[in-house]
């Protein structure tokens, strides 16, 4: 199983550190969680044997470095092996510590610069001068972020009539539920994808241990698998949503000097975040901000003067450059203002 | 009864080979059969005895008692003694898992007892509250553990062999000390690389001996120390398997080695000297990353000792030798970077031999003349020699390394 695998028409693209975060965390019983920082070659070895039984596809392959700052010894003899399945090989983010162990400097392509730290964004593995990767920008959010829309769209599914949720109307319902179920195994990508930017954004705070809150079945998913890649506890409220009623008691749980992160799968008004961020901090915990697959962007961050703790992250955004494409709107029964 | 603790001695490594090892031979000789009593005095002058156990003498202690019992087809027997003199060495030896690892425990809440070791487990208890660091713990690996002798399986070429097994012992290895190493704020910095460090070498151990590896790590404020022993086939029989290439000829370096006589030293036993250089000649000859490289970075980049011992000798690389380790490993890198050139650039011809060959050399020479020095030095005060020989033979390749933790 290849989480990371993204096809494009030029290249494959695989994320060699949320590969080895599956090795360790899921195949071995190393719970390091996305904190591992060093490549083995089970992983690449795990790469090298997907790749050679796909189908024989004349393609160039990207490897992301990202996050890795230790490599096995030995391991450039696999990605030779690696590069030498496909086409032409394409290494990113990689780290001054990696030049050395990944003798890079036996490739000479003038190409290849060095950036302010010593690092190479990208590097190319071969010494051709003429090549069409040259023009095109590899960039590892764009890949996700068209990967992650072009496979959302198929569950995005019109309402034959309006369909009332807090108060607004939808135009469609975006089934994230099925979402997750059938896009196994990207789905694991991108809630690694999701813990990274969990650990960027709450760097310090993640010292103190902060409970993930899950408050649907969905979001109890995502959860689940973010504890596992975060080293974090949970705590779940069910269900919080349209329809809420609770169930347990929340004595149960102290929440005295405990920190909370709320876990939506999806984000749309708001609402829900804001019931959890209301029971947590009614309760005596601390309210540290809330994340979500995806979320919907109704106003832009100029118009919507929030501060930064009511502010969703989130690896998907639905905004006005694509919701026309994703055929997701939002409307109301209010007359238009005539202007 | 040969006791394995004496009074007011700290059984370290060195005793280990020079005194105990000696001790057991002339027993066995004599007796044609072993026994070990745990402590010299054992229930008498318990007010008056104090016995110690340096923790990385215990992969060496628990090899051996390996070896012996496979040689008598029968675990060996131990007699205990728990009094005020004993209590906490046996206490830490317990908590260590030594008498887990030894005896023959089936409970899956502690490591799998390999049933080397006969003792009487009542004595076993009544331990004082303090409690030892629960991380010092020796550790067992053997390729019959975690279906790897399965797994293995899968790959053809040795070299891919090897590879496996450093990235599956690196996940086990993590999980077994990273708290050790996490919990020292000089260790955890560099953590990654002692975790390679350990598994490089259990995988050496494991693959050679074919059997079990022991290991353990101790941290201290002063150092972090490692202990690897095998009872595996050993250099000279591993280096008989070796393939000739353009540049390594088996034994080239061994036989001028041989034709040296500086040293008044048994030929036998000038014999394991001379394969663990030819090894370690060999392996700054290769296209990968190995015990050479491992050993110069222990060395080189971290001022730590790496102990190396085979049979009769050992050979100690220090910081001492900086300045020839410096220089070897500058012809080393070259010859690699070399190596990685024709791989990555996929080059068929033979445009880069001579220049290969003429490393290749210049590395054998150096080798040479280092042979020189340090048997130099052997002559001149064998106390400080980096070199040591012993006269009991111990199977198998036994390394510790020490790395200085400020």
């Amino acid at each position: 199983m290849i989480v990371s695998l993204i096809e494009t028409p030029e290249y494959s693209y695989i994320n060699l550190h949320a590969e080895e975060v599956i090795s360790s965390n899921y195949l071995n019983d190393d719970n390091q969680g996305i904190y591992i920082s060093s490549l083995q070659f089970e992983t690449v070895n795990r790469l090298f044997n997907f790749l050679k039984k796909a189908s024989a596809q004349f393609n160039n392959i990207v490897l992301d470095f990202n996050n890795i700052q230790n490599v096995q010894s030995n391991i450039i003899d696999k990605i030779i092996e690696i590069r030498d399945l496909r086409h032409k090989l394409v290494l990113i983010n990689i780290s001054e510590k990696l030049i050395k162990p990944l003798a890079l400097n036996a490739i000479e392509n003038s190409k290849n610069i060095l950036n302010d730290k010593g690092d190479y964004n990208i590097f190319y593995f071969f010494s051709e001068q003429k090549s069409d990767l040259y023009q095109i920008d590899i960039d590892s959010g764009n890949i996700f972020y068209y990967e992650f829309k072009k496979r959302l769209i198929k569950y995005i599914d019109e309402y034959k009539k309006p369909h009332a949720s807090s108060f607004v109307y939808l135009h469609s319902f975006i089934d994230l539920k099925k979402f997750i179920s059938f896009e196994t195994p990207f789905i694991y990508y991108a809630l690694y994808r999701l813990a990274i930017k969990i650990k960027e954004n709450w760097e310090s705070n993640l010292k103190d241990k902060p409970i993930l809150v899950g408050q649907s079945l969905t979001s109890t998913f995502i959860v689940s698998v973010l504890s596992k890649l975060l080293k974090l506890d949970i705590l779940v409220f069910d269900k919080i949503g349209p329809i809420n009623k609770l169930y347990s008691k929340l004595e149960k749980h102290n929440y005295e000097n405990k920190k909370y992160i709320v876990v939506s799968d999806l984000v749309c008004l708001g609402t829900e975040v804001k019931i959890t961020k209301n029971l947590i901090e009614f309760s005596g915990g601390k309210y540290l901000g809330n994340v979500s697959l995806a979320k919907i962007e109704t106003l832009t961050r100029e118009d919507l003067d929030l501060d930064s703790i009511d502010r969703t992250i989130s690896i998907f955004s639905i905004t006005d450059k694509n919701n026309v494409e994703l055929n997701y709107f939002i409307y109301t029964n209010l007359k238009k203002l005539n202007e | 009864m040969i006791s394995i603790l004496k009074n007011n001695e700290n059984l370290t490594t060195f005793k280990f080979y020079t005194s105990f090892l000696k001790e057991v031979a002339l027993y066995i000789k004599e007796n044609d059969t072993i026994d070990f009593k745990f402590v010299e005095h054992g229930d008498n002058l318990v007010h008056e005895s104090s016995y110690k156990i340096d923790p990385i003498t215990i992969p060496l202690l628990l090899s051996l008692i390996e070896q012996l019992s496979k040689f008598y087809k029968k675990p060996i027997e131990l007699s205990l003694y728990n009094n005020q003199a004993t209590k906490d060495v046996l206490k830490f030896l317990m908590s260590s898992d030594f008498f887990n690892i030894s005896g023959d425990n089936t409970n899956p809440y502690f490591p799998y007892g390999r049933n080397i070791l006969h003792y009487d487990k009542r004595f076993l208890g009544d331990f004082n509250k303090r409690d030892s660091r629960p991380e010092h713990r020796v550790r067992c690996y053997s390729l019959n553990d975690y279906n790897l002798f399965e797994k293995l399986k899968e790959f053809e070429n040795e070299d891919e062999k090897r590879d496996y097994l450093i990235s599956e012992y690196t996940y086990i290895v993590r999980e077994h000390f990273q708290e050790l190493l996490f919990d020292n704020i000089n260790t955890s910095l560099k953590s990654d690389f002692y975790i390679e460090i350990l598994s490089e070498l259990i995988t050496n151990g494991v693959l050679h001996s074919k059997s079990n590896t022991f290991a353990l790590m101790f941290v201290n404020k002063f150092s972090t120390k490692f202990s690897i022993s095998d009872n595996g086939i050993g250099f000279e029989e591993s280096l008989n398997t070796k393939e000739e290439s353009f540049i390594y000829k088996p034994l080239e370096l061994k036989n001028k080695l041989d034709s040296i006589k500086i040293l008044q030293v048994n030929d036998k036993v000038l014999n394991n000297l001379n394969y663990i250089i030819e090894t370690l000649f060999f392996s700054s000859l290769k296209d990968r990353r190995g015990l050479f490289d491992l050993m110069t970075s222990v060395v080189l980049n971290s001022n730590g000792y790496f102990r190396l011992h085979s049979n009769n000798a050992q050979i100690i690389i220090s910081n001492r030798m900086r300045d020839e380790l410096k220089e070897l490993s500058s012809l080393r890198n070259t010859l690699f970077d070399l190596h990685k050139n024709i791989a990555i650039n996929k080059i068929d011809d033979e445009r880069y031999n001579g220049e290969m060959i003429s490393i290749k050399n210049d590395i054998l020479e150096f080798f040479v003349k280092f042979y020189h020095n340090l048997c130099n030095k052997y002559n001149n005060d064998f106390k400080y020699s980096s070199i040591r020989f012993y006269n009991v033979r111990f199977k198998g390749v036994h390394i510790e390394v020490e790395i200085p933790t400020a």
